[in-house]
């Protein structure tokens, strides 16, 4: 384990966790035949997802085309990818940093960020997450995400870099090393004379102003050490309720996105009923084939029961965080900010002039779900996904499964 | 009415798993164990991280293979332990 760790302040810091070739080391973790050795993910989509390191050592790289590793490196072993069983070691990272701290975003499958107030607990952290999960993890430490990203990104693999003082590490940080920071920003920068991160960071905050976009901008006041954004942390189970579902296969079609969605807001107010509750608040998300969400939040200004209006608000804000042509493979919503019922100043369903004829519907509803089951009766909208649902998902157990011991 | 009283009692899944986060499945083949009470075709649930004791049954990593044994004082320091037998189950 290789620590490296600068000097000494007081305050509350980010903590940023990054899983080592993430697929590749949960692989691993259930197979010991795959340990120690060349091992690559992404058989099934003919290009590599995630590599060992004993495979980054021959030379792969993320991208790289499988039959081409095959042909050049005969050894490297091929696995195709278990999406399943990755985020559930994900939850299982999420779930281990949450004993530490209360503040955590679960950033992808393979990081997140939490706040921490006692950094003597790093090392704990990083010792539990290997333990536990049977991989390595790089932490770093340091005042904001962007400079913690860094100090994870900088001692990899098993690496942990506790950054109080940044100026000397980040003097010998290249620009385009920086999150956020892409070749063509990088290359501009360059051409501005800024060549390290430091190099950025020192620049003054009419500069700043004169010269970068916003996102850059927020980067050149994350690297001096000040925050921009929070973390930004999920609804805990008593607050909100959630329903997410994954789909085989991921689609880029707008109806379908928005039929599952559908399905979310009613599984989710079904459960929301039967607890007696209004939500004021909706989170949804779309999750693409690279596991990277995209949220978009809808403050309500009075609480709703009913599903078919919180489909409404769902599509009416669609657009701006859908990118046609990409692929998603999991819709996920979030009813928050979750009130009784009866504290709501309006009646049951929280909209006075039209909830009587829908408060005997759902009575309805819920009587003939009652008595043939569950989703007997559907949101026209939601209809697609639980056709699509119908066919074929075999649930397995939501505990890794190692294998055959003898 | 079913109300509160329901949460005092746990699910099974609490029941059996001390350490969520650390627990995974194992499947037994062959007899090797059947003198310990484990029969071909059970499956175990075991615990990584938990410091394995003189007496517990262990899951333990040989040449690329999960073997099973109960430690003793002896083998303890031969054994590359992965974790700790918590618990066997079989369906009927």
């Amino acid at each position: 384990m290789k620590i490296a760790k600068l000097k000494t302040e007081n305050c509350p810091m980010i903590l940023h966790v990054d899983g080592d070739s993430f697929f590749a080391s949960c692989e691993a973790s259930l197979d010991p035949s795959l340990r120690n050795k060349p091992l690559v993910t992404g058989g099934e989509r003919g290009i590599a997802s995630a590599m060992s390191k004993e495979a980054k050592a021959l030379g792969i790289s993320r991208g790289m085309p499988v039959f081409q590793i095959r042909k050049l490196f005969p050894q490297v072993i091929i696995r195709s990818s278990d999406y399943l069983n990755y985020s559930i070691f994900a939850e299982r990272m999420y779930a281990i940093v949450r004993r530490y701290s209360d503040a955590i975003e679960e950033y992808s499958i393979d990081e997140c960020f939490a706040v921490l107030e006692n950094e003597e607990l790093v090392p704990e952290i990083k010792e539990t997450l290997q333990k536990e999960l049977g991989m390595t993890f790089s932490l770093g430490l340091a005042k904001t995400k962007v400079l913690a990203k860094l100090a994870s990104s900088v001692n990899k693999p098993d690496g942990l870099t506790i950054l109080k003082q940044p100026e000397g590490f980040l003097k010998k940080v290249d620009i385009g090393k920086v999150w956020g920071i892409g070749p063509a920003t990088a290359k501009e920068l360059r051409t501005k004379g800024i060549q390290t991160a430091y190099d950025l960071s020192e620049r003054s905050a009419g500069w700043g102003r004169a010269h970068l976009n916003k996102p850059t901008l927020d980067i050149w006041q994350e690297l001096r050490g000040i925050p921009t954004s929070g973390i930004h942390v999920e609804d805990d189970a008593h607050k909100s309720i959630q329903s997410t579902e994954t789909f085989h296969p991921p689609t880029s079609d707008k109806k379908v996105l928005l039929s599952e969605l559908s399905k979310n807001i009613e599984n989710a107010s079904v459960k929301m009923r039967r607890e007696g509750l209004l939500t004021q608040k909706i989170y949804y998300f779309l999750k693409t084939q690279e596991f990277r969400y995209f949220r978009h939040e809808i403050k309500l200004d009075s609480p709703v029961g009913i599903p078919s209006e919180i489909v409404k608000r769902v599509k009416e804000t669609f657009s701006q965080i859908y990118v046609p042509q990409t692929l998603y493979r999991a819709t996920g919503v979030t009813l928050a900010d979750l009130i009784p019922q009866d504290k709501a100043q309006n009646d049951l369903f929280g909209e006075v002039s039209k909830a009587s004829p829908w408060k005997s519907l759902y009575k309805t509803i819920e009587e003939i779900d009652r008595r043939y089951g569950s989703h007997t009766l559907v949101l026209g909208s939601s209809l697609g996904a639980f056709k699509r649902q119908g066919g074929a998902i075999h649930r397995r157990l939501r505990i890794p499964y190692m294998g055959e011991a003898s | 009415m079913g109300g509160k009283e329901i949460l005092d009692t746990m699910s099974l899944d609490e029941f059996l798993i001390e350490n969520k986060e650390a627990t995974y499945l194992v499947k037994m083949r062959g007899d090797a164990m059947r003198e310990e009470g484990i029969l071909p075709g059970d499956l175990l649930l075991v615990e990584r991280g938990r410091t394995a004791k003189a007496g517990d049954i262990v899951l333990f990593v040989r040449n690329g293979e999960f073997g099973l044994m109960r430690l003793t004082a002896k083998n303890k320091k031969e054994l590359n332990i992965e974790a700790v037998v918590r618990v066997v189950m079989r369906k009927y």
